[in-house]
């Protein structure tokens, strides 16, 4: 079984709107609802850990209820960085295996989760290939060195980690003072352990800019993201 | 299982309506609603009896009471699969005429109690396995204006733009919502509107009644979405 963490707690300051953009509407509804709906469909999922600001704390409820979200949820307060989020949910997760999801992914589908609780690998990251040039730049804004884009990959979310792995990497970096952007890097940082890389989708884009709902609200219509299972 | 629920079921295209979806075979249970318990029971006399059948005495003016409604329908069955917001209300008078009572009345009755009725209804259809239906009967007064019919015509148009709004809005969870749109129909409404008319010459709940069955069937799947005119030519 798995605990889900659902990084909530990101204030979507580039969106210039007073709601931070998870709780905005997209395709009629709140962003963090997409995931949740069809987290709730996924039978491995034991427990929800929402982790959000405590001021939304109550609108996510009132989500959970309207929408009929039958799954038993845990709210935990974000921190001041993700890293710091993510360490502050680990002390609720009970399951020996956890998936990690951040709001800002509404489009995720049910068989994207699928995949990743049935591939055989502990630790796993959705990636997507990187179709752009990426160089390298120094402090004076010149161009510092090469790098092969057939050797990267871009990280997406969902996730999952063997829990042990994880809270190791996480109470190492404490320790270290050291930070992460994401919890793949951290885990291959500290563990030695390898993190599988599950090919990722276009569709399922992180949220940034206003204009993203409106791309989105497209995506959502379309019969690949729509989902009939 | 798979339950339905038809408002209006007491007479006229409810009653029609239950009968065919009755012979249809796809429902263990029909829950029919109405005002009028002796009425419904008689809706229940002529449905054929392959399917269980529920009669529920209730004014769906009533809004604050739809939740309890629903909720009682979906423990008592555990499933619902099919709504057919069908029962209708009017009054028609002239703008200078039209009370404030008429207008709440009809919006409650056309249009508020059928909103609820849906938002209700899909909170438990959205975890079906198989596709639910949702069927609203509007009207071509929706998008017809005749003098005197302004609040009857107003709640039908909004009947029109609330199925297309829903069906966008439930298609993920496999909910399709259709909306039929009757022509000039023989039924007790129609008499309010046209009360000098031959009902004999125009159309028949029947008719009705049977369009409705087929949209309610799983064999249909595409004619959601879309404000389907059923109307007899002259």
């Amino acid at each position: 079984m798995y605990s889900f963490i659902l990084l909530s707690a990101g204030k979507g300051l580039r969106f210039g709107k007073d709601l931070p953009k998870q709780y905005l509407l997209l395709a009629g509804k709140p962003m963090i609802v997409h995931t949740l709906e069809r987290v709730a469909r996924i039978n491995e999922i034991k427990e929800i850990i929402i982790v959000c600001e405590k001021e939304y704390e109550a609108l996510i409820k009132r989500y959970i209820v309207d929408y009929r979200i039958c799954r038993n949820v845990i709210f935990v307060k974000g921190g001041k960085t993700r890293q710091e989020s993510v360490y502050n949910s680990l002390k609720h997760v009970s399951c020996d295996n956890v998936i990690i999801h951040e709001a800002a992914r509404p489009m995720v589908t049910v068989s994207d989760f699928n995949k990743l609780i049935q591939c055989e690998y502990l630790n796993v990251s959705y990636t997507y290939q990187i179709p752009y040039t990426v160089l390298k730049r120094d402090e004076a804004n010149n161009i510092s060195g090469l790098l092969n884009r057939e050797e990267l990959v871009n990280i997406q979310l969902p996730q999952k980690f063997a829990k042990i792995d994880l809270l190791r990497a996480h109470e190492l970096s404490l320790k270290e003072g050291k930070t992460f952007t994401e919890d793949a890097s951290m885990v291959y940082y500290y563990c030695n352990k390898p993190i599988f890389c599950l090919q990722g989708n276009p569709y399922n884009v992180k949220m940034t800019e206003y204009v993203d709902l409106l791309y989105g609200e497209m995506l959502l219509k379309e019969e690949f993201v729509k989902e009939k299972d | 299982m798979r339950t339905c629920i038809i408002t209006g079921a007491s007479a006229g295209i409810g009653r029609a309506a239950a009968i065919e979806i009755s012979r249809l075979k796809e429902f263990d249970n029909i829950v029919l609603i109405s005002r009028r318990k002796d009425l419904l029971l008689g809706t229940k006399q002529m449905m054929s009896r392959s399917c269980n059948i529920d009669v529920v005495a209730f004014d769906i003016s009533n809004i604050d009471e739809i939740p309890s409604i629903v909720s009682n329908i979906y423990n008592k069955y555990n499933s619902i699969d099919c709504l057919l917001n069908i029962a209708g209300y009017t009054d028609p008078k002239f703008l200078f005429e039209t009370t404030d009572e008429n207008l709440l009345k009809t919006f409650s009755v056309n249009v508020f109690a059928p909103y609820v009725l849906c938002r209700e209804c899909a909170k438990y259809m959205k975890g079906n396995k198989e596709v639910s239906k949702i069927i609203n009967i509007a009207s071509t007064a929706g998008f017809t204006p005749r003098p005197g019919w302004s609040v009857y015509a107003m709640s039908k148009a909004a009947i029109i733009e609330m199925s297309s709004t829903l069906t966008e809005e439930l298609s993920s969870y496999k909910i399709k919502v259709y909306c039929l749109s009757p022509g000039r129909c023989a039924t007790e409404l129609r008499k309010k509107l046209a009360s000098e008319e031959d009902q004999s010459k125009i159309m028949q709940p029947e008719t009705v009644g049977k369009e409705i069955a087929r949209m309610a069937s799983l064999a249909e799947s595409y004619l959601d979405g879309q404000n389907i005119v059923i109307r007899k030519k002259f």
